[in-house]
């Protein structure tokens, strides 16, 4: 799967609409990292970010396939019809991996997790993914502050529950 | 100590700086070409990423000075103390050293062939230069033993592992001194003048902007947005007429398929220059022992009779393709356009119509090109990376298509090309034009024909 699957798989899976770019970059990280496609996420102020992400969003946004509409503060994706048509067509290419993407999408939307609980769990999946698979409370805590993440007791307990939820840690 | 350099004039440089060029890994960049193989057609554009990484360097430097004399003058207090600009200067200058032969191309073969190194080492093609640049800074032994420790710090700016912040910024960021100064080196090199901005303007408005998290990174006065936006289009309009030429794209692609091609066919010395993984070291030395020129040779002399050494034939004599379609995506029914999207379709349309005209699949190219837009992501609030931000009197920065009048409300869309290539030789002016227009009708119908099939 490229970016273009990953980022229409995902907004299809989330009900044709997604509400934020944090919350997008968030979804594509655990699909990217759960299904490893290479999508070259790096640590950033909301946690790990990928300008791949980002550049196809754009693409897709060019291409009348997603609208990006402003709401509040931010910004929501929604699919459009030519985006469903499309879909259709490049999904017979790979329709094992974009079930995989919707069944991964809705595990995560099942948990209820905002954009910054979102975040906190995928910092601290992106932590573990750097130390080993293995890290304490203040570990995590120290790590993260070495990429600007500073990382509550409470950031840390929200981001187990949902990476519990997501069966990625125990 | 000075340098005389096309673009900025004379550029001043330290003693360790000097210690820094001079080693293999900096001036095996003498041979490495900034734009791989687009002196085909632009016969100028011999530059290489040594003058283009003196020159970032040196930006480097003139963007640290003019941010400390700004904060120095409001603030009474500078942004980078010495030590801080000697490292950003240093990263500059070896921000290039992992690129490999014909600079970008060598991304794909080198992510391909790396693969089987697994989930554990992952690759990822784009930027794995920058991955290769922190490993050779951190393992060539000459480097190690011109910085020592200090070599850590500079691997960290480039490769992103510390916190973000101006440092890291001036090298890797929206409106970092690799793409100031290569806009400008690309377009005189080349001949052209869309490059040309006015780079004293944007250096004169570099301010410091703070995230929520605490980190900083580089933003722009209100009164420099003309300058951004004359940057911004000068990117776009070198990304369109330049850096996506049909020629400078059909040579990329068959340089990297020549790579590979060799890697298939046998050829040891380009099989395990492209594998990276096992010790860093010894990856490192090989890397660094092949150049534009090695490479090439390599491939012309082990691969005789092959298709990868009829590929570097064809480029060095300059043998081209000739592009024989061109249109955007959207131009296709929607079911093509899912068809064209992925590689794999591509290369079997390649295929079909390399059939047809009874020539080798490896010199039919279907490419599709992406152009980014010109402006900037705008975001939420917070800082995106992407984003270029703004100070204005108001306590918090805006992003640059609030304040932008070129690249607000109804800013310019990236678009999706589709190009086909296929092999040709007329050589006498009277049979060129019948020869093209043959090749183009033979072409669109094979398209045609598997645009409908499932």
């Amino acid at each position: 799967m490229d970016a273009e699957d990953v980022v229409l798989g995902i907004v299809n899976a989330a009900g044709g609409k997604v509400e934020g770019r944090t919350y997008l970059q968030k979804l594509a990280y655990f699909v990217a990292e759960i299904m490893d496609i290479p999508m070259g996420f790096g640590p950033h102020y909301y946690g790990p970010y990928s300008s791949t992400i980002t550049a196809e969003t754009n693409s897709q946004v060019a291409m009348e396939r997603l609208t990006e509409a402003r709401t509040g503060p931010g910004y929501t994706y929604i699919l459009t019809q030519e985006g469903k048509e499309y879909l259709k067509g490049i999904q017979v290419f790979d329709p094992e991996g974009f079930q995989r993407v919707r069944e991964i999408v809705l595990k995560i939307t099942s948990t209820g997790a905002n954009y910054w609980q979102l975040s906190c769990a995928a910092k601290l999946y992106y932590l573990l993914g750097q130390v080993g698979g293995r890290i304490s409370r203040d570990e995590a805590k120290a790590q993260g502050g070495g990429l600007g993440w500073h990382m509550s007791d409470q950031d840390i307990d929200t981001a187990i529950e949902v990476l519990q939820q997501l069966d990625l840690v125990h | 100590m000075e340098v005389r350099d096309p673009i900025h004039g004379l550029i001043e440089y330290s003693s360790l700086e000097e210690q820094v060029f001079s080693s293999r890994a900096v001036q095996r960049l003498r041979g490495i070409h900034q734009l791989a193989m687009a002196y085909l057609v632009y016969p100028g554009a011999l530059h290489t990423r040594f003058d283009h990484s003196l020159g970032v360097m040196h930006v480097a430097g003139e963007m640290a000075k003019s941010l400390n004399s700004y904060y120095e003058k409001h603030d009474d207090k500078k942004v980078l103390d010495d030590e801080e600009v000697e490292d950003v200067r240093l990263a500059a200058l070896l921000h290039d050293v992992g690129h490999g032969p014909f600079s970008h191309v060598s991304e794909t073969p080198l992510a391909e062939l790396s693969r089987e190194y697994g989930p554990g080492n992952k690759i990822r093609s784009g930027n794995l230069h920058e991955l290769v640049t922190v490993d050779i800074i951190t393992h060539d032994a000459e480097l190690k033993s011109i910085l020592g420790e200090r070599r850590n710090q500079i691997a960290a700016i480039i490769g992103h592992s510390a916190r973000p912040s101006v440092s890291q910024s001036i090298v890797s960021g929206p409106l970092d001194a690799d793409k100031l100064d290569y806009l400008l080196r690309d377009s005189r090199f080349c001949g052209v003048k869309y490059g040309v901005y006015d780079l004293e303007r944007v250096l004169d408005g570099l301010r410091v902007i703070s995230a929520p998290s605490g980190d900083s990174y580089l933003g722009v006065a209100e009164e420099s947005v003309p300058a951004v936006e004359q940057h911004l289009m000068a990117r776009y309009q070198m990304t369109l007429q330049v850096y996506r030429h049909k020629i400078r794209r059909s040579t990329d692609i068959l340089l990297a398929r020549a790579i590979l091609l060799a890697a298939d066919d046998g050829c040891s010395e380009i099989k395990d220059l492209y594998t990276y993984g096992g010790d860093k070291a010894d990856f490192c030395a090989r890397w660094l022992a092949y150049d534009d020129r090695r490479t090439l040779d390599t491939i012309l002399s082990q691969c005789k009779g092959t298709v990868a050494g009829e590929l570097a034939e064809r480029l060095t004599e300059r043998r081209l393709p000739l592009r024989v379609c061109e249109k955007p995506l959207t131009d296709v029914s929607i079911f093509q356009q899912g068809k064209l999207a992925k590689p794999d379709r591509r290369a079997e349309l390649e295929k079909r119509i390399a059939a047809r005209l009874g020539v080798h699949e490896s010199l039919v190219i279907v490419d599709l090109v992406q152009t980014p837009p010109p402006s900037p992501s705008s975001t939420e609030p917070g800082i995106d990376p992407e984003g270029i931000y703004v100070q204005t009197g108001e306590p918090e920065p805006t992003t640059f298509d609030k304040v932008s009048d070129i690249f607000g409300s109804n800013p310019l869309p990236g678009t999706k090309r589709l190009s086909v290539y296929v092999p040709f030789e007329a050589s006498q002016r009277a049979e060129r034009q019948e020869e093209r227009e043959r090749l183009s009708s033979e072409v669109s119908e094979v398209m045609d024909e598997w645009g409908e099939e499932a």
